[in-house]
């Protein structure tokens, strides 16, 4: 067993076991900060893949802005009592635990499948941390993947659009 | 080894007209006095869709594929670009009277529906599963937007919440699935998928069933199949009916076109077991549909529930399999779009008060034939259509999908399918008893009807066309049969 695998071993634990808490915890601000631990653990994943700007992204963007949100939404809606949410275990909560126990059982029999052989094979060593900055990620954002690029940024227009649609106040 | 050349740029000049009219949309809001009208918005997005349409036509001859195989401009993609900017069209041509009625004169109304358009247009074209999951997203995000419209209607709300969480959920699906495709694949280009999976023929890896499931998933929401349909009655409901028109034809024809392009091209090998799994899909979501709109007491939600049915029709013909079936489903989409828009907007006529909770009601139907006897005329032509009664087009749209099911050995499938048809005969025609049948003297309770000039010209142009098809539907099969041949 090298390095690697251990680091690996060692993060896939602990974002598995993070990603259990985020969806057992009755406080959703404890939820929460499970799920910023998650995202911390998947930086070091991109890492480990060589993909070291996405990895920076990750934590600014996911850990760092996105959960900063979400925070403030809790605090926002201020539920007192956390205790209130809960109220038994209903019928479909069972059915969504079996169904979620079950699709992970079935992506678990597939993984252990054939591979295709489409799997990306990355160069060995130095090349694949090349292959993650930013520039090698800016290359193939702005040439190959330009069209996705630009409609994503159309996507988003449309997205404030309708936010300001719902929002606003209306015109008398 | 990069050249903007060959990206191809000239090929998608609808879809960059359409942007632009949804810019010059915003500036004519911005600059327009802020009064009570959203008229200048609206006619710059009419005038925008027909240069969209005149742009498609004079542009049909330049296809073959853009952005290096992102995208394909083919028959199949004209086809859809023309029938889905034709329906954006219609809906924004009698949206303005209808959303003074409703107290939401807002200029994001049209610019959601130009974006959406632009979404489906881009599933039309995807020839990469990316593309068709920003289309997908660029399509929903307006549509969770348009049905949430009726900001003080709590049934609005309650549409667009729900819509919008399942949708989000069904999201994460069509991710995952591309996600492990690509793991197999090593690219989300369904031309690449496709010649992957011929290569491996019959030995297919675990990974990609597992995600082909998933996509399979994505698109059933999208076109409200059961059991993934439990968002569309009540988003359909809460929505502006304007909306529910629209959402009821443009993005299923949208959700229909990327399900023929990923699944008779990139899971063309996969074929035998995916047809099994829609068998029994369509068989319920004929049979669910049809059970709960018998029970419906509002024309809307009636309307809402067969249009999971006529999803479920749709769903025989995809998993033929075969040219007549897809040409079928190009066929039946359109033609369902011009009698659904058309019942919606006789709907919306009829009703009284929009803010009326219990509005839509069958009993505001009753006796009037002697009231307004041409528009009892057009809902009769729209609900002969629907129930698939000859001489309308729908006896053809549906003739054709079941005779595609029977060709290719689907006959129990197809025996579903008509008995489905003439149950359905039932609530369609119970309305036009309605119409016809009942005495004259309560009629005169009923007030007046919410008929906007800019209606009238629409609705006609639906009958028109929807007899003029039924009389002549081998000029619209061949050209859905043309449209097709890309696919197989």
């Amino acid at each position: 067993m090298d390095a690697q695998t251990i680091v690996f071993a060692i993060l896939a634990l602990i974002s598995l076991f993070s990603g259990i808490m985020v969806v057992t915890r009755k406080n959703p601000v404890h939820s929460i900060l499970f799920l910023v631990l998650m995202f911390f653990c998947f930086a070091g994943f991109y890492v480990m893949l060589g993909a070291t700007f996405l990895a920076a992204i990750q934590v600014l963007v996911y850990a760092g802005a996105i959960m900063v949100l979400f925070l403030f939404v809790v605090m926002m809606l201020n539920l007192r009592d956390p205790e209130a949410l809960e109220g038994g275990t209903s019928f479909f909560q069972t059915l969504g635990f079996v169904v979620a126990i079950g699709f992970g059982i079935v992506l678990l029999a597939f993984l252990a499948g054939k591979p295709g052989p489409g799997v990306p094979t990355f160069p060995p060593g130095e090349a694949a941390y090349a292959l993650g900055d930013a520039k090698s990620l800016g290359q193939e954002l702005f040439h190959n993947y330009v069209f996705p690029f630009e409609i994503a940024g159309i996507l988003l227009l449309a997205a404030v659009i309708g936010a300001v649609a719902l929002a606003k106040r209306e015109r008398v | 080894m990069f050249d903007v050349a060959t990206m191809q740029i000239s090929r998608l000049l609808p879809e960059m007209i359409l942007i632009g009219v949804a810019l010059a949309a915003i500036l004519v809001d911005v600059m327009l006095p802020k009064g009570k009208s959203t008229r200048g918005v609206q006619w710059t997005v009419i005038i925008g869709l027909i240069v969209v349409l005149a742009s498609t036509f004079f542009n049909r001859e330049n296809t073959g594929p853009a952005f290096g195989g992102m995208v394909v401009i083919d028959g199949f993609t004209m086809f859809f670009r023309l029938v889905l900017t034709f329906i954006t069209l219609l809906i924004v041509t009698v949206s303005e009277t209808y959303l003074g009625s409703l107290n939401i004169r807002i200029a994001e109304y049209y610019l959601l529906l130009v974006f959406s358009l632009f979404g489906m247009l881009l599933m039309a074209m995807a020839q990469d599963l990316l593309i068709v999951f920003l289309g997908i997203e660029t399509m929903s995000v307006c549509l969770y937007a348009l049905v949430g419209m009726s900001r003080h209607k709590h049934a609005s709300n309650e549409g667009a919440i729900k819509y919008f969480l399942l949708g989000s959920f069904t999201t994460a699906f069509f991710v995952y699935g591309i996600a492990l495709m690509f793991g197999v694949v090593g690219s989300t280009n369904i031309v690449d998928i496709m010649v992957y999976l011929s290569g491996v023929s019959g030995n297919v890896p675990m990974l990609a069933w597992a995600s082909a499931g998933l996509i399979l998933v994505a698109f059933a929401f999208k076109a409200a199949l059961v059991p993934f349909h439990w968002w569309s009655p009540d988003a359909y409901e809460g929505a502006p009916t304007t909306v529910t028109a629209f959402m009821s034809t443009a993005p299923k024809a949208a959700a229909f076109a990327a399900f023929l392009r990923v699944f008779y091209v990139a899971f063309g090998d996969m074929s035998e077991t995916w047809t099994t799994v829609l068998w029994v899909i369509a068989a319920i979501t004929m049979t669910f549909g049809n059970l709960l709109a018998l029970r419906q007491d509002s024309v809307k939600r009636m309307l809402a529930f067969s249009s999971i049915t006529h999803a479920g029709y749709l769903a025989v013909a995809l998993l033929t399999f075969d040219q007549m079936g897809a040409a079928a489903i190009l066929f039946y989409l359109m033609i369902y779009a011009l009698m659904n828009i058309g019942a919606f907007l006789v709907a919306i006529a009829v009703n009284r008060n929009e803010n009326d909770e219990k509005g839509y009601a069958f009993e505001d139907y009753r006796g009037l034939v002697f009231r307004k006897p041409a528009m009892a005329l057009a809902m009769l032509v729209f609900m002969l259509a629907l129930a698939g009664i000859p001489p309308t087009a729908g006896f053809f749209g549906k003739y054709y999908i079941f005779s595609a099911a029977v060709k290719s050995g689907f006959v129990g499938l197809a025996v579903i399918g008509v008995l489905n048809s003439a149950v359905s005969v039932y609530y369609y025609l119970r309305l036009i008893v309605f119409m016809f049948l009942k005495d004259r003297d309560e009629a005169s309770e009923t007030p007046g009807f919410n008929l906007s000039g800019e209606m009238v010209p629409i609705v006609i142009f639906c009958v028109i066309l929807v007899l003029l098809i039924g009389f002549f539907p081998d000029a619209l099969l061949a050209v859905a049969t043309r449209s097709v041949t890309v696919l197989l």
